[in-house]
């Protein structure tokens, strides 16, 4: 592979907690695998000698990754990190991965290093600070307890010395050693995470938050509070000219046009109603979703450096800043719009993972039957029957983050609690507790939106990708719930999605057939590979990219900047040609590269397989998607569809195969692995008696 | 009364387009002279027009406030992009009213951001506030105007408005 003339920092930093040393390496020998995820994969590889210990074994690696792209000008994907590791979420305990975004990639950069890798354990609370390549570990005793804002707030006044916002900080005492105006960035863990709740998250700034894997209480076990990036160094660009060409060209065809939106809402109820519900379709700047019922809190845009779409928020109260997405929604039925404000800010503050938030309603569930509250099967001191108030949330939110009572149990996870208080087969037979596969939420209903179910159950998490599903179902539902005309008709969506990813149109068809059929399979390895490389790896952010369907050209051409924009933003910075096809299968590689891991510690075909209602309970209600029926394509509500468990097994077989693992057991084949260079990972799935057919 | 909401873009069929055309220009909030975002509270007009409820005494007024038992509750969603979709169990009319009001607006944020659908089945709601809260009257208000919905934004509109108006009709009678 030729050597990148711009993106990297050329250097990686390797903590080792347990004896408070650390090493710089040299990054180039992994920039082969690209970055975030790819590199965070091998380096994990190296790094972590046993593979089948658990997430708080001292010997677990957690690695935090950026990629070339990181700190640039690239349109939505300058922002994100990979973290990595064994996590301690899922079910069973295993390799994963979540990602991160706000100040922290560039941060990272700016002081010096591409990743960073923590090894070993700490046996008193400790954080990190990294400032243009030197680290100083420091005691963390003051500041373990503390929560997530507060910890961030300490640590930028030890560093500053308190000084005030804006103020110059000198890096060094010479002429040529840096100074900053900015903050330094603090990537922390809280109270829940520190107490080992596999629900807590890693934190930067107010709300960025890596919670779906359980490395925040990783972390916790390490007794690694935080680590401060802060940096004055430039990250070079191989092109800039060409890499601000593309960023206004891409401003100017595929970003929302605040003055003059080619595509607006329908705004129905404009007299009496804020309606925006093309937002998440738009990609307009401080709408991430349809809001129909808003109301007016006061609240502007926000967004990561280098966004074009801005999707965040922050109040005129400061209190859950930066609040998007599940944790905005953990508690629906708060008595007041401002306590479901108040317990978005907790659990950004307490580290505790928001995007469970069917489960407060399944304990209520369980509370109204009898089964859960003082003195009943379930035993709890939580006040259910005050659920809507401020003190629930305060004290359910407490129990998890402290561990107290019930708390202690459901900062397990929700899942491992429903499994402790027996009720597991019950539940998710009937779908009560609707946790689809590996200890995660269901997301999209995985049986219909097959992609992203079938794409979950053969990785190692919930996916949450949205690239194909915010049109082939979002353009559809918000169209019908309006009742207004199909921006597209169902056959343009299709035909404009297999343009952009090169697939057939087959492949976006969610008949009852549809979603069985090799059509499909090809589309879902198409969004693993994708969602590997460019997503992971590149670090482009999910909520913008891929653009494969463009709702914001002036004259409406649909036509995404997906497969166009991608190689030319990598070229413009790395200064390395990489055709689309290329980085898909680079993707390809770094999905058998974590399958190989997988098998490792312990992966089985027969794992991979769906909760029973998923099988077993049909859909109740219209969700829409693209279909074909009759010759003709439509948007269908697909109501009454179950996955069919035989159907289920032969895709699997499938889609093994045409990942070029093993047909019967999943594996990467040795084959499959030497033809991308990987013989070591082929000789320890052999040593560890994996290969027992070849 | 509830006010009548349109669609700016629903002159042709409903939701079967098969033309691949520019959409029709969309009227803001702003161009219509709305301040957008204004509060779902009633207006006089829905005030006075209270009185299209029945009034029940404040037993009855606390009984249709009442929290219903499990088996007794309505099964709803939330729409939202980024987080998914998400089913949720409503078990008091005043629940309802947060739920569709303001409850899954994402916090209420004006400028979007998590903002999501509350969605319900209309008939399975009505049929729930007649049979298992058993608020004839409001049920049969709804009823009365689903007639004139076009959509389900509609329907979220007139829901949101009326059980809100009810639920403070009931409060105001159960204090008394």
């Amino acid at each position: 592979m030729a050597k990148a003339m711009g993106g990297y920092m050329g250097k990686i930093l390797i903590l080792n907690l347990t004896d408070k040393s650390y090493e710089i390496i040299d990054s180039e020998p992994y920039q082969k695998y690209g970055g975030g995820h790819g590199m965070g994969t091998a380096l994990f590889w190296d790094y972590c000698k046993d593979k089948t210990i658990g997430p708080f074994d001292p010997g677990n690696v957690v690695t935090i990754s950026s990629s070339p792209l990181s700190g640039t000008p690239v349109p939505a994907g300058a922002a994100r990190v990979e973290i990595q590791g064994i996590g301690s979420f899922a079910d069973p305990e295993w390799f994963t991965r979540s990602n991160i975004g706000g100040r922290i990639a560039e941060s990272m950069k700016t002081a010096g290093f591409d990743a960073t890798v923590i090894t070993g354990a700490s046996s008193d609370p400790v954080w990190v600070e990294v400032q243009n390549e030197e680290v100083v570990f420091h005691d963390a005793s003051d500041i373990w307890g503390k929560w997530t804002d507060d910890t961030q707030e300490t640590i930028w006044n030890l560093i500053l010395d308190n000084a005030e916002d804006g103020s110059w900080h000198d890096m060094g005492s010479t002429r040529d050693s840096g100074r900053s105006t900015q903050k330094p960035a603090v990537i922390c863990i809280g109270p829940a995470s520190e107490n080992l709740a596999r629900s807590g998250t890693i934190t930067t700034d107010g709300a960025h938050q890596a919670g779906q894997s359980g490395l925040g209480a990783v972390w916790g076990s390490k007794k690694l509070k935080a680590i401060s990036f802060f940096g004055t160094k430039s990250i070079p660009v191989a092109d800039p000219a060409a890499l601000l060409e593309l960023r206004m060209e891409y401003q100017k065809r595929f970003v929302y046009k605040v003055d003059n939106p080619s595509y607006e809402q329908p705004d129905p109820g404009a007299t009496t109603y804020d309606a925006r519900i093309f937002g998440t379709l738009t990609r307009q700047p401080g709408s991430g979703g349809a809001h129909w019922t808003s109301r007016d809190l006061l609240a502007r845009p926000y967004g990561c450096p280098g966004c074009t779409r801005n999707c965040r928020h922050n109040f005129d109260d400061g209190f859950a800043n930066g609040t998007m997405c599940a944790a905005s929604m953990y508690y629906l039925t708060a008595d007041k719009k401002e306590d479901m404000l108040y317990a978005a800010g907790l659990l950004n503050k307490l580290g505790i993972n928001g995007f469970d938030r069917g489960f407060l309603d399944y304990l209520r569930a369980l509370y109204k039957m009898g089964i859960l509250g003082k003195g009943k099967e379930i035993d709890t001191d939580l006040p259910f029957d005050k659920y809507g108030s401020r003190e629930f949330i305060e004290e359910f939110l407490y129990s998890i983050a402290y561990r107290k009572g019930l708390g202690d149990t459901m900062a397990e996870g929700p899942a491992r609690a429903v499994k402790t208080w027996g009720r597991w087969d019950e539940d998710t037979k009937s779908g009560l507790f609707p946790y689809p596969q590996w200890n995660y939420y269901q997301h999209y209903d995985p049986r219909l939106e097959v992609e992203w179910s079938y794409g979950s159950v053969f990785t190692d998490r919930d996916i949450n990708e949205h690239g194909i599903n915010a049109h082939v179902h979002w353009l559809p539902t918000i169209c019908n719930l309006s009742k207004i005309d199909y921006l597209l008709p169902a056959k343009d969506v299709v035909e404009r999605l297999a343009k952009s990813t090169g697939l057939d149109v087959m492949g976006f068809n969610y008949s009852n057939e549809g979603i069985y059929s090799d059509e499909k399979l090809e589309t879902v390895a198409w969004m693993r590979h994708y969602g590997r490389f460019w997503l992971s790896s590149m670090g482009l952010c999910d909520s913008v990219w891929p653009t494969l369907l463009n709702y914001n050209d002036p004259d409406w051409d649909t036509t995404g900047a997906t497969p166009d924009f991608e190689p030319r933003m990598y070229k413009a910075v790395t200064g390395l040609d990489l055709s689309f096809e290329e980085s898909l299968e680079i993707g390809r590689k770094i999905f058998m590269m974590d399958r190989t891991i997988w098998y490792l510690q312990g992966r089985t075909r027969e794992m991979e397989t769906f909760a029973d209602y998923v099988f077993e309970v049909p859909t109740s209600t219209d969700y829409w998607l693209t279909v074909y029926e009759d010759g003709e394509w439509k948007f269908d509500g697909c109501k009454g569809r179950t996955l069919d468990r035989k159907k289920f097994e032969d895709v699997k077989t499938r889609f093994y195969k045409l990942e070029g693992w093993d047909e019967e057991g999943g594996w990467p084949t040795r084959k499959s692995l030497e033809s991308f260079d990987l013989a070591d990972y082929a000789n320890a799935l052999e040593e560890a008696g994996i290969y027992k057919g070849e | 009364m509830i006010h009548e909401v349109t669609c700016a873009v629903t002159s042709k069929s409903q939701c079967q387009s098969n033309e691949a055309e520019k959409p029709a220009p969309i009227v803001t909030a702003a161009e219509k002279g709305s301040s957008g975002g204004a509060s779902s509270l009633a207006s006089p007009e829905e005030l006075a027009n209270l009185g299209g409820f029945d009034v029940p005494s404040a037993d009855e007024a606390r009984h249709l406030m009442r929290e219903l038992d499990w088996g007794d509750h309505l099964d709803v969603m939330d729409l939202n992009a980024a987080a998914g979709e998400s089913w949720l169990h409503l078990y008091a009319l005043n629940e309802a009213a947060k739920f569709f009001r303001y409850g899954t607006a994402g916090l209420g944020f004006k400028t979007g951001g998590s903002g999501s659908v509350s969605f319900a089945d209309q008939d399975r709601l009505v049929a729930w506030i007649e049979t298992k809260i058993g608020d004839v009257s409001l049920a049969k208000a709804l009823r009365a105007r689903f007639e004139k919905a076009s959509s389900y934004h509609d329907v979220l509109l007139i829901v949101s408005r009326l059980i809100d108006l009810r639920c403070m009709q009931l409060a105001l009678i159960a204090e008394e």
